[in-house]
């Protein structure tokens, strides 16, 4: 897309327009911001933000929040968890995420019986009693893997639920 | 050192983005593949830094997580020629030196360092391009100076 904001904004690193500056950034807005913040971040006008902005929300990435009189913008948490099952469905085999799905069970099942925890966070509290060096780095790191698989379980367990389904979709679509 | 919390898909897919973008970067994937998503990895051309390095590929590996509302991350650069490698971490790992530290380690001169670090953006894709703004542009040419 053409990027029609004025000139006298800052110059941004070569390869981006303003336009593009601002989408990338909108993609990671994780934190609710509005207009103005994001375009002191992105360093373009509030006017060039708003309109990157807006049309972000039309492609539902981003969803607006009133706030008192604020109007706040952020990633579309929803839509950015359908499109990520549906590009598991269609980039891997339904063995492909059954084995990783079992291999992501099995290790947390595995550390639930070596700690007897049932909870990463458990593992975390557990480091505050400990002097070892090597096996608060061991235990902190196996926290830190747990917590994450915990965040990709439903996800790809949400793409498994309904792959042949969605497959069936995907071939009806070419 | 493993960062607490959970990753986020959506955040990732724009910080891969912005890898993407770089002049220097060759190839992103995540690691250790994209059903699991842990991180991500840039390949950076070696001929393509200041100064060049080769024959093997640096890296430059990215792991942004959240936990409790706060963002966690790790932009980590390494050299695999020299051993040198260097990174801003926002972890639990030097509560002393603030949210952030920057640390490097450069083994050719047994030289290695955590200092505070502080970015003036706050949107991670921003955040991003300033520590790779300052990896390219300041830190590598940097150890041009021997």
């Amino acid at each position: 897309m053409a990027d029609d904001s004025p000139a006298s904004e800052a110059e941004t690193r070569p390869s981006l327009t303003r336009g593009d500056r601002v989408r990338v950034a909108a993609r990671t807005l994780r934190t609710p911001r509005t207009a103005s913040q994001v375009a002191t971040e992105t360093e373009v006008s509030v006017k060039t933000a708003q309109k990157y902005l807006e049309q972000l929300v039309e492609d539902d990435v981003l969803r607006k929040l009133e706030r008192g009189d604020q109007t706040l913008y952020c990633i579309d948490q929803l839509m950015a968890t359908y499109r990520e099952i549906a590009t598991l469905q269609r980039e891997h085999t339904r063995e492909e995420l059954t084995t990783a799905l079992t291999s992501m069970r099995t290790r947390i099942t595995e550390w639930k019986d070596t700690y007897g925890i049932e909870r990463p966070g458990e593992l975390r509290a557990s480091i505050a009693d400990l002097e070892n060096e090597a096996e608060i780095e061991r235990r902190r790191e196996i926290a830190s893997e747990w917590e994450h698989l915990e965040g990709r379980l439903p996800v790809v367990r949400a793409a498994l639920n309904e792959y042949d389904w969605a497959s069936e979709r995907d071939t009806l679509s070419v | 050192m493993g960062l607490p919390g959970v990753t986020d898909s959506a955040v990732y897919d724009g910080l891969k983005d912005v890898l993407q973008r770089q002049p220097e970067i060759t190839a992103v994937e995540y690691e250790p593949d994209s059903i699991s998503k842990r991180f991500v990895r840039a390949t950076i051309d070696p001929n393509r830094v200041t100064p060049t390095t080769g024959p093997q590929s640096p890296t430059l590996e990215v792991e942004w997580r959240y936990a409790d509302g706060d963002a966690y991350y790790r932009i980590h650069y390494a050299d695999p020629n020299t051993g040198f490698n260097c990174g801003w971490h926002r972890d639990e790992d030097h509560p002393e030196l603030g949210p952030v530290h920057f640390q490097y380690e450069r083994p050719e001169t047994g030289e290695s360092d955590h200092t505070s670090a502080h970015f003036s953006k706050s949107v991670p894709a921003e955040v991003l391009w300033e520590a790779i703004e300052r990896l390219f542009d300041d830190r590598l040419p940097a150890l041009d100076t021997e």
